[in-house]
């Protein structure tokens, strides 16, 4: 008799929370439109994921749809791989090409990821672990679930959902960091753009020599740089115009969409309602705001050498939110003094913040398993 | 290197962390800045043309 109500019985409390959290998810996306492509997926796998039996992730000694995509696409790093090639298909350097002394503030801003690692490990989590929720300061999705898979598979789904969630926040959280570490005199600052033209060579032979060179520094970032200049070559290379719509549209949603399924099917409440997770969000947080301080004070330290000085709320711009960031610091600056452009320096940090972000994580991906016994 | 190495391996994981931390910000900045010069000479390879 018990196992025709076995539906009703075989759920707890935990159960309903992630019901909710998964509800919470979805609202954001829908009504804020903080990143939905990601956040609604999560969370109605979030919800799938604790539904009666979870038969969504297996039942009967089979495995659910959820378990196979999981194995195929999460354990094997398939999904953000392809997510890659997307996202390198969507990718333009030439603002970068334009300034490209705008490349260091893409360097400066990753201090956020090693700023976290630091804090994890004296909070008690062990040097993989800690590598894998700093990474959520690399600000890039993939990023984060590549060395998440890799390092710390059972909190996959907190450094996702932290990353995603950080990176649709970033109007909200850098604005005040930047103000906190600034004057205003020093927001107003004016910096001068001169418009050049980017030799079409440069364009296609940069992705080649960025994953020849990455490779050869960190061998283990081979798959995650290589997939993400592949996916540039075919843009810039002029002559897969197709591929490269197929890659920025047709692959990018479909793998996004079942990437995001996905990673809500691993926010079972057994894994997902601890204090870890809290810390976990707490410490994602954390990496976006010294991401932001890393950048700002870098660009603050140039400042002191400089004749013709940086607007230090550049720095900011370097983390891998592409465009969000260089919109958010281009309305701060028309706010501290209407007029200021200092857009495209601004989105020439931010491109240079997505190469930053994925040579920070090859470098993750290399060193700790260097150190760790 | 292999010294250095075994001595953070058996040092504290907060040595560790100090030097995943010091060494990637090295690596990334490092990293960078040859991609900059990459940037500097293709460009200087087939002339810069102000718009």
């Amino acid at each position: 008799m018990s196992d025709l109500f076995i539906g009703f019985t075989s759920v707890g409390l935990g159960e309903f929370v992630m019901y909710l959290i998964g509800s919470i998810l979805i609202w954001l996306a829908v009504s804020k439109e903080y990143e939905p492509m990601l956040l609604l997926p999560i969370g109605f796998g979030a919800i799938l994921a604790n539904l009666p039996l979870a038969v969504v992730l297996g039942h009967d000694g089979q495995a659910g749809f959820l378990r196979i995509l999981f194995e195929a696409g999460i354990l094997t790093e398939l999904f953000p791989i392809l997510i890659f090639i997307a996202v390198g298909a969507m990718i333009d350097f030439a603002p970068l090409f334009k300034n490209p002394s705008m490349i260091f503030f893409g360097a400066a801003a990753q201090f956020g990821i090693f700023a976290t690692i630091i804090i994890a490990v004296l909070l008690g989590f062990d040097l993989k672990t800690a590598s894998a929720i700093g990474i959520i300061g690399a600000a890039d999705g993939p990023t984060s679930i590549y060395v998440a898979a890799r390092f710390a598979r059972d909190y996959l789904g907190p450094i996702s959902v932290a990353a995603y969630s950080y990176m649709a926040l970033v109007p909200i959280i850098q604005p005040p960091v930047v103000r906190l570490l600034t004057t205003r005199a020093e927001r107003r600052i004016r910096m001068e753009y001169r418009e050049s033209t980017v030799p079409r060579y440069l364009k296609i032979a940069f992705p080649v020599v960025v994953t020849l060179i990455s490779a050869f520094v960190a061998p283990i970032s081979a798959p995650l740089v290589g997939s993400l200049m592949f996916g540039n070559l075919i843009r810039e290379s002029g002559v897969l115009e197709r591929l490269s719509q197929a890659a920025q549209n047709e692959l990018a949603n479909l793998v996004t969409l079942l990437l995001g399924i996905t990673i809500g099917s691993t926010m079972t409440a057994d894994k997902f309602l601890n204090l870890t997770t809290l810390m976990i969000l707490g410490l994602g947080l954390g990496a976006f705001i010294f991401d932001t301080a890393g950048g700002v004070l870098f660009a603050k330290l140039l400042n002191l050498f400089l004749k013709h000085k940086i607007n230090p709320m550049i720095g900011a711009c370097g983390i891998s939110a592409f465009p969000m960031s260089a919109r958010v610091i281009q309305k701060m600056a028309q706010e501290e003094e209407k007029g200021n452009i200092i857009l495209m320096h601004a989105v020439g940090a931010n491109v240079a913040g997505q190469l930053g972000s994925i040579v920070a994580g090859g470098l993750v991906l290399a060193l700790v398993p260097l150190l760790v016994r | 290197m292999d010294g250095i190495l075994e001595s953070i391996r058996m040092s504290g994981t907060f040595n560790q962390a100090l030097a995943v931390m010091v060494g990637g910000l090295v690596g990334v900045f490092s990293t960078l800045f040859v991609f900059y010069i990459v940037i500097r000479l293709m460009e200087a390879a087939g002339g810069r043309h102000p718009a």
